[in-house]
């Protein structure tokens, strides 16, 4: 976990310090949630916790209303 | 202001076209398994349906010509709609650069470097894509043209040398498969290379001015991609038959049979060398475009501070991809994103181009871009 904790948490304390100093609060606080989200889910995928994708979400619901192809013979 | 000050000429433009097409060689195996010997047909519909999609987005070129696509959601839909419909579009994106990262992943583990972890090939080929991306648009396009031409004499090479293997037999019977299964491989082949084309109106701003529309070399790159397509389609099912249904990267099985004397053997090395540099181009290009996206969202002055966190966003996509099979993520695909992606390929950009041109819109993007 270290391990991708580190990079991920230095490219986002370069890259945020960039946007704290040249955008306003608004795109700040977008940008911020934006890296906070990508740095939880590479923690819990390294913390092996298995994460269902949207599309494959979107896959499921659209299977349990009948609006997808039949599975291959 | 422009993020990107590069423009690429139209030259590039079609080949970057012709190249992303090109690199879906790989994604035969979403059609083949389901109408087998007829699957150059479904290649064939798959390209006549996509012509009013094509046709979509030619409009949007013409009536939008110094416009990216997120610039003309929030222009037509307004700031909170758009944003939202922009959102929209970045997801489908970023979903297509992680699909088509994961399926890189699986092929090297699969057919290249089998024990080297598929994280380590993935991480490696972000690095060079995010290098690219930092660089800009003309950077990623400059080595199209090259990456066409090899993907050509490969294609060519590969139908000479198997000539002496090919079975014309294997293309009969013809149409006698339900008509289901047509729609679903011409669903396929419809949205998975040709329909996502739309990210290439991204970059509709940083082309040059030809001598001919802008559109016209969207066509040129739809056709000339196309033709390669149905060539290797054809050169598969003449050399495996419907034996290559049970592949999952029927191009790559066929040159492995090529086999002349002991000196000219072992080809299908070559395709897979072509297919890291035609997904390299097709991911950076993904990656380039949902960056740009992004900036373009939150209006930032330029985009590099987002480069490698949307990297990383693409890794850590794709790492849950991976998690399922590359079977459960094929039929994922042929089953249901192809109709989803039907919403991003031709819905929502038909409904911008309908409300831009009900509002006039088009009108006044026009004047502005010749006031420039």
């Amino acid at each position: 976990m270290i391990f991708v904790f580190i990079p991920v948490a230095l490219i986002s304390y370069f890259n945020l310090k960039w946007v704290y100093q040249n955008c306003n609060k608004t795109q700040a606080v977008f940008i911020t949630l934006l890296f906070a989200g990508t740095l939880a889910v590479c923690m819990m995928t390294a913390a092996g916790v298995q994460l269902q994708s949207m599309a494959a979400m979107v896959g499921d619901l659209m299977k349990r209303m009948g609006l997808a192809y039949p599975p291959m013979e | 202001m422009k993020l990107e000050s590069g423009r690429i000429t139209t030259f590039q433009y079609m080949l970057s076209v012709v190249c992303y097409i090109q690199s879906s060689a790989l994604l035969t195996s979403f059609f083949t398994p389901i109408v087998k010997q007829d699957s150059w047909l479904v290649v064939l519909f798959g390209m006549a349906v996509s012509l009013p999609v094509l046709l979509v987005y030619a409009a949007i070129m013409r009536s939008f010509p110094g416009m990216s696509l997120i610039e003309i959601c929030q222009t037509v839909f307004g700031k909170a709609v758009g944003s939202v419909v922009s959102l929209i579009f970045i997801w489908f994106f970023l979903t297509v650069a992680s699909l088509n990262l994961s399926n890189f992943g699986s092929f090297m583990r699969q057919a290249v470097l089998v024990e080297t972890p598929t994280m380590v090939v993935i991480i490696l080929m972000i690095v060079l894509c995010a290098y690219a991306v930092e660089k800009g648009l003309k950077v990623i396009t400059r080595y199209a043209p090259i990456f066409v031409i090899l993907a050509y004499a490969l294609t060519l090479l590969g139908i000479a040398l198997t000539l002496n293997i090919m079975n014309f037999d294997n293309f009969l019977p013809m149409l006698n498969q339900p008509i289901s299964r047509y729609i679903q491989s011409t669903n396929i082949i419809m949205t998975v290379p040709f329909g996502e084309l739309v990210v290439f109106l991204m970059i509709t701003p940083h082309i040059s001015r030809g001598k001919r529309r802008n559109s016209a070399y969207l066509w040129g790159g739809f056709l000339l991609g196309g033709t390669t397509l149905l060539f290797v389609v054809l050169r598969d099912t003449a050399v495996l038959g419907n034996v290559g249904s049970m592949f999952a990267i029927p191009p790559f099985e066929t040159l492995r049979l090529v086999n002349l004397g002991s000196s000219l053997n072992r080809l299908e090395i070559l395709f897979a060398i072509l297919l890291v540099i035609l997904l390299f181009f097709k991911i950076a290009f993904l990656y380039y475009v949902t960056v740009l996206a992004f900036a373009q969202l939150f209006k930032l002055k330029t985009y590099h501070p987002l480069v490698l966190i949307v990297g990383v966003m693409i890794i850590a996509y794709s790492t849950i991809y991976s998690y399922h099979s590359t079977v459960v993520r094929a039929a994922l695909i042929r089953q249901e994103l192809v109709i989803i992606w039907l919403l991003f390929e031709f819905l929502l950009p038909l409904a911008v181009l309908i409300a831009g041109r009900a509002r006039g819109l088009h009108k006044q993007a026009k004047a502005g871009q010749s006031e420039q």
